[in-house]
């Protein structure tokens, strides 16, 4: 099994490679279609072969790499790495039947997709450290040339902020990798990167303070918890929207499932120590992004921001020493990266048709495009926690369990979620309704509208279909991610 | 005498001497073939390094080879064989040959050998001066461009200061100890403080850290371009072996621990913010040197194993990253008026894609992104400073690092994503330019994946 995990995440690079040897357009929206969809059966079979019993990881493959410094090429999935897997997998299938129809330089935008595919499958499956920081770099270059290319106006800006902004997370998370490699060492006096040999070292307190917080930083940029969050909406108004999916269904939960893999296990202590500062810091994510969001006028800037809102939920969840929280936290890792998606594929639909992001130059468009104007309700309905679909099951487990030990702070995050509903509802109207302000030309260009492409109903139905039913039988998902829970907690 | 411990050098030097009288009496045409003669001694002078019996002393003990100094030499002949494979083209293009160049760089070769393996001040002094003399003149080598000469002359004057000091050290060095051998040194006077302050400020200009680099961008930028790529990497190189040995002896005496830390500190923030305002793509590698001259005298601050095996590991794949970026630059400067101005740069990635691709390459290595080589110098670097417990200047080392993605993020950009046409039409590579080019590629990239390829030679 470990050998088709790795199968699994090396076979988009190597795509990736005979996407750029063939320079052939047709031949690389076949090969890349055909390696995500290849990517995404073999994560299914992983899926469905995974002994849910058996409390370790699994599908694990360990191969000698670099003797002198005791790194290995290990691999391995537990609850929430293979969700996370299946959630890269399908969301790779997603953005490459979003971009079937792309025309600008095919090529290099399918080969570069694929490398990205290869880091991120990577990153939620490497077991050592070294060979996670690899993965966990190798994603920017592609997504920064990604963000730089297919763009829109500042896209050159938003790449260079994008870039700086992680690379300045992760060269902190990259001193914090040394020096726990180098506590290990002074203890044992055998240097290894080795995941679970540096997951079982006691740290000490003042040491676990200390490397909390550098690699905080890498994974607090990548959330991007407030204030590192910056980035964000630059990058997802500038990236084209396969970009933006992969960047909000994909690479966000990088960071919080680098504090769940990483900070919780490895400094249970200093995880207890900074619950203050992490929920103040989530808390006023969830507010204050979702008040920003409000006030925004370009639909994939509020979108962005809604993104910071859920993923301060998420971080609240996670530290909240509480088991169903941290299920909650898991949960909403996967059903965020369903909605914002179907979110920001709504939103690249509309641009596709009407060449703008700006709700005044939008408005009435329910009446012309009424199959776009259900898929958006449907996604966004996921994305603020509306009852039988995926969202809501995560949002009532991190609620639940982040009451049971602090109450003051889950009732504040209560409130952001209200918030949640206030801006999509807010943004649904003035997209899809208020038909009766808008003017004559308007209405007449509206009725040329075309609806959704066979297309863009795959990539739709993919990720509502999953929503669904992660909404309306969440048993056995909350079966998998009490995997991890198990490994994180004990017991 | 042990004349075996001696062998590549005398390879060198008959190369050298081969070199030197059929300059004399061929012709223009045949630049060529002399480079592909003086590239050919490096070789021979690295395959020698296998029939060297080693550890070994000669020349009344100033003289000595073990495995790390056959390591530095092979990297030394490798990065020398290299740079000159990837000179002819140039000069040819640009209608200005000098059949000097090869064996000059040879010269300066055989300078940096004998340094590696110097026991003693006397010949330190006297090979550094070889090979430093012959960069001078190949910095000057084209004779007609005032920039050259002006860069060669800053140079030249700086580097005198530089061998003032070297001088004014030894001399103290010989006062404390009444002896020219490096020995371990446990006392702790003024004497010999200050020689380590002379001494360290003569190898500082060398390396051109800060204080010392004003030579730096003026003699980058008149210099040659296939000539820089030279003299960017061997010298700094050969130079860090001795700073580590010196650190393995003396870094416990009192001024060494601050006066490396400011000269690393110094140059790793002033280069980095200078780098943002360089409108010329060579000073602004320049400066990216001085500031990965201040990452590596970090490794020196301490005499920590670890550290040292990080530094040397990050100083020899940094070396290869620098020579394939200067070779980039030489072969876009072939194109009618290109002059490394910023905007020269823009759409270089449509037009020339081969070299846009390996350029964004080096520079992203120089930013540390995985899986290029440097990356795992870095993380090596910071494995020893961890270690070491010098987490402060760990600290400053990332800081530093975040500010200077700005500038080669800034390049990358021009080349790729900026809006607009190049000025300039697609240039051919010659196939010596094609062979660096590949060997450093391959290399950076290969280091990365499988570190301990290199770094099993690296035995302190």
């Amino acid at each position: 099994m470990g050998g088709l995990l790795a199968l699994a995440i090396f076979l988009p690079l190597v795509a990736s490679l005979l996407v750029f040897a063939l320079r052939n357009d047709k031949l690389s929206r076949f090969i890349s279609l055909s390696t995500s969809i290849t990517v995404f059966l073999i994560s299914l079979y992983l899926l469905l072969n995974f002994d849910w019993n058996n409390p370790s990881f699994q599908h694990t493959l360990k191969l000698n790499w670099i003797e002198p410094l005791g790194i290995s090429f290990s691999l391995g999935l537990d609850g929430m790495g293979i969700s996370l897997f299946v959630l890269t997998a399908l969301m790779f299938v997603v953005a490459f039947v979003w971009s079937v129809k792309i025309e600008d330089k095919p090529n290099l935008y399918h080969g570069l997709f694929l490398m990205l595919e290869t880091a991120c499958l990577g990153v939620f499956s490497a077991l050592d450290l070294f060979l996670f920081y690899l993965f966990w770099e190798a994603m920017l270059v592609p997504m920064y040339f990604i963000i730089g290319l297919w763009g829109h106006e500042r896209k050159v800006y938003a790449a260079n902020k994008f870039f700086v902004y992680t690379f300045f997370g992760s060269i902190f998370l990259l001193l914090g990798i040394a020096s726990v490699v180098v506590y290990g060492y002074v203890v044992s006096g055998q240097i290894s990167f080795d995941y679970f040999f540096l997951k079982n070292l006691e740290y000490a307190f003042w040491f676990q303070a200390i490397v909390f917080i550098l690699f905080g930083l890498g994974f607090a940029v990548k959330v991007p918890m407030w204030p590192f969050h910056t980035w964000l909406p630059d990058a997802h108004v500038e990236a084209p929207t396969a970009g933006s999916v992969i960047l909000a269904a994909v690479l966000l939960k990088m960071g919080t499932y680098g504090f769940v893999r990483y900070s919780l296990p490895m400094f249970p202590e200093a995880s207890k120590y900074y619950v203050p500062l992490i929920f103040f810091l989530s808390v006023v994510a969830v507010i204050y992004a979702a008040m920003m969001a409000i006030a925004q006028t370009h639909i994939k800037r509020l979108i962005a921001y809604s993104s910071i809102s859920h993923m301060g939920l998420v971080t609240l969840g996670t530290f909240a020493s509480d088991a169903n929280a941290l299920n909650g936290a898991i949960y909403m890792m996967v059903a965020h990266g369903l909605s914002s998606a179907a979110l920001f594929m709504s939103a690249g639909f509309i641009y596709d048709r009407i060449h703008s992001y700006h709700m005044d130059d939008l408005g009435g468009l329910a009446r012309y495009i009424p199959n776009l104007a259900v898929v958006f309700m449907l996604s966004g309905l996921v994305g603020i926690g509306f009852p039988g679909l995926a969202g809501f099951v995560a949002e009532f487990l991190i609620l639940l369990g982040t009451y049971k030990n602090y109450p003051v702070w889950a009732f504040v995050a209560g409130v952001g979620m209200v918030l949640g509903a206030a801006y999509f509802l807010y943004m649904y109207k003035r997209v899809m309704l208020e038909e009766e302000t808008i003017s004559d030309y308007r209405r007449e260009k509206w009725s040329r509208l075309k609806d959704l492409d066979p297309h863009h109903w795959i990539a739709f139905v993919l990720i509502i279909a999953s929503s669904v039913i992660l909404g309306v039988y969440p048993l056995p998902f909350v079966k998998i991610m009490e995997h991890t829970t198990k490994i994180v907690f004990g017991g | 005498m042990n004349w075996n411990a001696l062998l590549p050098e005398i390879v060198l030097s008959l190369g050298i001497l081969l070199l030197f009288f059929l300059e004399l009496f061929l012709e223009k045409k045949y630049f060529k073939f002399l480079s592909l003669l003086g590239a050919l001694t490096t070789l021979a002078a690295f395959f020698s390094l296998f029939f060297v019996e080693y550890p070994a002393y000669t020349f009344f003990d100033t003289f000595y080879v073990s495995q790390l100094e056959l390591f530095g030499k092979g990297m030394l002949y490798i990065l020398s064989g290299l740079s000159i494979v990837a000179l002819y083209d140039y000069f040819l293009k640009k209608d200005s040959v000098y059949g000097e160049v090869p064996y000059l760089i040879l010269i300066s070769t055989l300078g940096l050998s004998l340094f590696l393996s110097s026991n003693s001040f006397i010949t330190l002094f006297v090979s550094l001066e070889l090979s430093s003399i012959t960069i001078y003149i190949l910095a000057a080598m084209l004779r007609k461009d005032y920039n050259s000469k002006e860069g060669a002359f800053k140079y030249l004057l700086m580097g005198s200061v530089g061998t003032a000091l070297f001088g004014m050290g030894s001399s103290f060095y010989y006062g404390a100890t009444g002896t020219f051998f490096l020995n371990p040194y446990a006392d702790s006077n003024t004497i010999f403080s200050l020689f380590i302050l002379f001494f360290l400020s003569a190898l500082a200009v060398k390396i051109s850290a800060v204080p010392f680099h004003f030579w730096t961008p003026d003699a980058y930028e008149g210099a040659p371009t296939p000539v820089v790529g030279y003299l960017a990497t061997a010298p700094k190189f050969v130079i860090y072996f001795l700073l580590v040995k010196l650190s393995m002896l003396f870094s416990h005496v009192q001024p060494w621990l601050i006066l490396v830390a400011l000269l690393s500190l110094l140059s790793m923030f002033y280069a980095n913010f200078t780098a943002y305002a360089q409108r010329s793509v060579k000073r602004l590698l320049a400066y990216s040197s001085i500031a990965h001259g201040g990452y590596f005298l970090l490794g020196i601050s301490l005499s920590d194993k670890l550290l040292h095996t990080g530094l040397l590991f990050y100083v020899s794949v940094y070396t290869f990253a620098t020579l394939g970026s200067f070779v980039v630059l030489s072969s876009l400067e072939k194109s009618q008026g290109f002059t490394h101005h910023i905007l020269d740069y823009r759409g270089l990635g449509r037009e020339n894609l081969v070299l846009g691709v390996l350029l964004s390459f080096f520079l992203l290595a120089f930013i540390g992104i995985p899986p290029m080589a440097l990356f795992v110098g870095k993380l090596n670097l910071f494995l020893g400073l961890v270690h070491a417990k010098l987490v402060l200047l760990a600290f400053a080392f990332v800081v530093a690092s975040i500010i200077s993605a700005g500038y080669y993020l800034k390049l990358i950009s021009y080349i790729f994503l900026e809006e607009g046409e190049s000025k300039y039409k697609k240039v051919s590579f010659s196939a010596g330019e094609s062979l660096t080019l590949l060997v450093c590629f391959v290399l950076v990239i290969l280091f990365g994946l499988f570190p301990h390829l290199l770094s099993n030679f690296i035995r302190l």
